[in-house]
C-alpha cells in the first residue's frame, strides 16, 4: 500500500478517508501503468475492444489501400476501367465471373472489378471531401449560433430548418441542375447541402458543453474567450463530430452513388459504384453481376463507415473508461 | 523565470494595499436582471470589506444573492441580462467594475480565485488532473508543462492527496468527491490569489468530508495569508471558520457582523431562525430542530417594507410598510430590523442556545482573539 506511506506527509486528518480510498485508489495506480494518458490514446484502446468497429476500420483501410495504388497494378491485369477495345468487346461482352474477370465484365467488356475498384476512388473522394465541406460549414454555423446566440442562433438555426425542410436528395439535385453534373460539382452540392444537421449536433453539443462547471472554472480562472472555446468546449464536443462526420461520409458516398444512378452525379465513362448499377440494372435477370458487385461495394463501405462511427461514438466516451 | 510569457506586467497583487483601502471593498452593489418577468433585483446594496487573511462568511437560503453577489465581482455575470444598477468593487483600490474583460482575466485565477459548489462537474472530464491543476499556472505565470507539472505535483501533495505522482495523470472521473474538491482548492490556490471566494465548498460532499474540506482551506490560508469569502447555507459551517459574518436575504444583507456578534448578540429575526435551523447534537424533544416557515419571496416582487417580514413571526405593521434601513448595534455590527435596539424584544426572542453557549467556549474565544 503505496497509500499509507504518503499519507501521513499528506494530510494528518485523513486517515478515514484514506482508508476508504485505498482500494480505488490502488486500482487506478494499476490503471495509471498500464493506460497511455491522452484522450485519443485511451479511445484507441477502448475502439480495438469492439470487433465490429474493428471489421470496419480493417475494410475501409483495405478499400483506401487498393483505391490509392489501383494505377499500380490494376491496368497491368485487369485493364482499363474506362476505355473499350473495339475488336475484342464483342467476345468479352457481359462474361460470367472467372478466373480472368472474377467479377465479369461488363456490356462494353470491361473488366467489372477495375471498375468496382477505380470506383471506389470517387466514392471516397465524394464520401471524405462532401463530409470535409459539411463539416467545416457545419461547425462554423454551429459555433456561431451557439457561442454568440440571440440573433445568430435565430437566424442560423432558422435557416437550417429551411434546408432541413426540402427532401436531401432533391435538393441536391436541383442544386446540381443548377450548377450542372461532374464530379467537382457533386463534391460541392453534397458538401454544402450537407451543412444543417452537423450544424445542430455541433450547436447542441457547444450548448451542453458550455453550460458545465468547468467552463465556468475555467473563466473564474481568467481563461479567455478563445482559450475556452478551444480547449474546453472543442475537446468536449469533437467526439460528437468525429463521429457524425464518420457515418456521414457513409451517407455521402450513398448519396453520391444515388446520384450517379439517375445520371445527375459522375458521367460516364467514369467507373461511379453508381452508374455501374444503373447499367447494369437491366441484366440483372441474366447477368446478375454487373448489379451485385458494384451494390455489394457500396454495402460494404457504407457499412465500415457505419460500424467506424458507431465504435468511435462508444470509444471516446471518456466515462466507459473502465468499462 | 516566469515573467516570460506574463501578460501584464503589473500585478497588483505584488503591491502594498494602498494607504486607506481595503483588501477588497464592495460598496452598496447593486445588480439587477433584466428579465421578461421584470427586473430582478439579485443584488440590492451589499458592502462589506475584507483584508489580508481575514474570513467572511456570507450566510443566506438558497436565492439570497449570496452567489450573484461574488461572481459579480468576479465579472462572471453575463450582460445582459445582468446589469450593475450602482455601487462599486475596489481591489486593492482599484476598481473592479471599470476593469477592461482582458484586466479582468488577470485578476481572475491570479488575485481572485474562486472555488465551486460542485466538485463533480467542476473539472474538464477530458483533461487529466495535472494538466488543469497547471492551466492556471501557465496561463497567469508563463510556466512551461514541465514546471507547472511539477508544481501540480507539490499541490496535490499540499491539500493532501496520496499518490500525487501518480494522481496528477490521472482523469477527474478517477477521483472521489472529496478528493476533486481538494483538487479545486488546488487548483484555486495554485497562483497564490489574495482572495479565495468558495461558493458553497462543502454543500455537495459527505458530512464526513466537509470538515476536512474547511479545515485545508484553513491551513492554506494560514500558509499562505489570503482571504477567504465562505458562501453558504449553514451558519454551522462558518461558525468556526469566519472572522465576520454577514446574513443575507434577498439580495440584502439583513446583518454584518464579527462571527462572535452574529452567533451571540444576534440581533435580526432572520439570523434567529438560521441559528435555530443548525443541527445541535444535544437536541432533544425540549429543544427540536425549528425551520424558518416559508420561503424566500420573489426578488421581482419584493414585499413592502421588511423583505422578511412575511415569513418573520414578530412581523408588526411597521415591518410590513416601512423598511428597515442599517441599525448599528455595535461598532461594526448592523442589524436590519427595526427593532433591534429594543433590548427586551432581542433578550425575550433569540434563541437561547447561542445565548448559553459563551461560557462554554470563552477559553476558545479569548485565545481566537489574542490571536488576531
Amino acid at each position: 500500500m503505496a497509500e499509507n506511506t504518503t499519507q501521513t506527509s499528506g494530510a494528518p486528518k485523513d486517515e478515514n478517508t484514506l482508508g476508504i480510498f485505498s482500494a480505488k485508489a490502488a486500482a487506478a495506480a494499476v490503471n495509471a501503468q498500464t493506460s497511455s494518458r491522452t484522450m485519443w490514446g485511451d479511445a484507441w484502446k477502448r475502439l480495438k475492444r469492439n470487433k465490429l468497429a474493428v471489421i470496419g476500420i480493417i475494410w475501409i483501410g483495405i478499400v483506401i489501400v487498393v483505391a490509392l495504388t489501383a494505377d499500380l497494378w490494376v491496368p497491368g491485369t485487369l485493364g482499363n476501367p474506362t476505355e473499350t477495345d473495339s475488336a475484342t468487346m464483342a467476345q468479352n461482352s457481359r462474361l460470367a465471373p472467372s478466373p480472368d474477370h472474377p467479377f465479369g465484365t461488363d456490356t462494353l467488356g470491361r473488366d467489372v472489378l477495375c471498375r468496382v475498384i477505380y470506383g471506389s476512388r470517387i466514392s471516397l473522394a465524394v464520401g471524405v471531401l462532401a463530409t470535409a465541406i459539411s463539416t467545416m460549414l457545419g461547425l462554423i454555423m454551429g459555433a456561431l449560433a451557439a457561442y454568440y446566440g440571440g440573433i445568430w442562433d435565430t437566424i442560423i438555426m432558422r435557416l437550417a430548418d429551411i434546408f432541413l425542410a426540402f427532401p436531401y436528395t432533391l435538393f441536391v439535385i436541383a442544386m446540381l441542375a443548377v450548377i450542372g453534373p461532374g464530379i467537382q460539382n457533386v463534391f460541392i452540392a453534397i458538401g454544402i447541402l450537407g451543412w444543417p444537421s452537423i450544424a445542430r449536433v455541433f450547436r447542441s453539443a457547444i450548448l451542453t458543453v458550455k453550460e458545465n462547471d468547468y467552463v465556468d472554472a475555467a473563466r473564474a480562472m481568467g481563461a479567455s474567450d478563445a482559450r475556452i472555446i478551444a480547449r474546453h468546449i472543442f475537446p468536449n464536443s469533437v467526439a460528437v463530430i468525429v463521429v457524425y462526420a464518420t457515418m456521414n461520409i457513409g451517407s455521402a458516398i450513398l448519396t453520391e452513388a444515388a446520384l450517379s444512378f439517375l445520371g445527375m452525379g459522375v458521367q460516364a465513362p467514369n467507373p461511379s459504384w453508381g452508374i455501374m448499377i444503373q447499367d447494369g440494372a437491366t441484366y440483372l435477370a441474366t447477368q446478375p453481376w454487373l448489379m451485385i458487385m458494384p451494390g455489394l461495394a457500396i454495402l460494404t463501405t457504407v457499412l465500415a463507415f457505419t460500424l467506424l462511427g458507431d465504435g468511435l461514438r462508444d470509444a471516446l466516451d471518456v466515462k466507459m473508461k473502465d468499462a | 523565470m516566469f515573467e516570460k510569457k506574463t501578460r501584464v506586467q503589473m500585478h497588483l497583487k505584488d503591491q502594498p494595499v494602498p494607504e486607506g483601502e481595503h483588501l477588497l471593498e464592495v460598496d452598496d452593489l447593486k445588480m439587477y436582471f433584466h428579465t421578461q418577468d421584470g427586473v430582478v433585483k439579485a443584488v440590492d446594496g451589499v458592502s462589506y470589506t475584507l483584508d489580508r487573511g481575514e474570513t467572511l462568511g456570507v450566510v443566506g437560503e438558497s436565492g439570497s444573492g449570496k452567489s450573484v453577489t461574488h461572481l459579480t465581482i468576479m465579472g462572471l455575470i453575463d450582460m445582459p441580462p445582468g446589469r450593475i444598477e450602482g455601487g462599486d468593487v475596489r481591489y486593492r483600490g482599484q476598481s473592479l467594475l471599470k476593469m477592461s474583460e482582458e484586466q479582468m482575466q488577470d485578476i481572475r485565477g491570479n488575485d481572485i480565485a474562486m472555488i465551486f459548489q460542485d466538485p463533480m462537474t467542476s473539472l474538464n472530464p477530458v483533461y487529466t488532473i495535472g494538466r488543469q491543476l497547471g492551466e492556471g499556472m501557465r496561463l497567469h505565470r508563463g510556466y512551461s508543462k514541465d514546471e507547472a507539472l511539477k508544481r501540480s505535483i507539490e499541490l496535490l501533495d499540499m491539500v493532501g492527496i496520496p499518490n500525487p505522482e501518480q494522481r496528477v495523470k490521472d482523469y477527474p472521473h478517477q477521483f472521489s468527491g472529496g478528493m476533486r474538491q481538494r483538487v479545486m482548492i488546488a487548483m484555486a490556490l495554485a497562483c497564490d490569489p489574495d482572495i479565495l471566494i468558495a461558493d458553497e465548498p462543502t454543500t455537495a460532499l459527505d458530512v464526513t468530508i466537509q470538515a476536512q474540506i474547511i479545515e485545508l482551506m484553513r491551513e492554506m490560508q494560514k500558509k499562505n495569508g489570503n482571504a477567504i469569502v465562505m458562501i453558504t447555507h449553514d451558519l454551522g459551517v462558518v461558525a468556526d471558520v469566519a472572522d465576520k459574518i454577514m446574513v443575507m436575504y434577498a439580495g440584502h444583507p439583513v446583518e454584518f457582523g464579527t462571527a462572535d456578534e452574529i452567533f451571540y448578540n444576534s440581533t435580526h429575526p432572520y439570523t434567529w431562525g438560521l441559528i435555530r435551523s443548525i443541527p445541535d447534537p444535544v437536541m432533544t424533544e425540549k429543544h427540536p430542530l425549528t425551520p424558518i416557515k416559508g420561503n424566500p419571496p420573489s426578488l421581482v416582487t419584493l414585499p413592502s417594507g421588511c423583505a422578511f417580514s412575511p415569513r418573520c413571526p414578530y412581523a408588526t405593521d411597521k415591518c410590513r410598510s416601512e423598511r428597515p434601513g442599517r441599525i448599528m448595534v455595535g461598532p461594526n455590527h448592523y442589524s436590519c430590523c427595526h427593532y433591534a435596539l429594543d433590548k427586551d424584544f432581542v433578550t425575550k426572542n433569540a434563541p437561547k442556545t447561542s445565548r448559553t453557549k459563551p461560557a462554554v467556549k470563552a477559553a476558545a474565544q479569548a485565545e481566537k482573539g489574542g490571536e488576531a
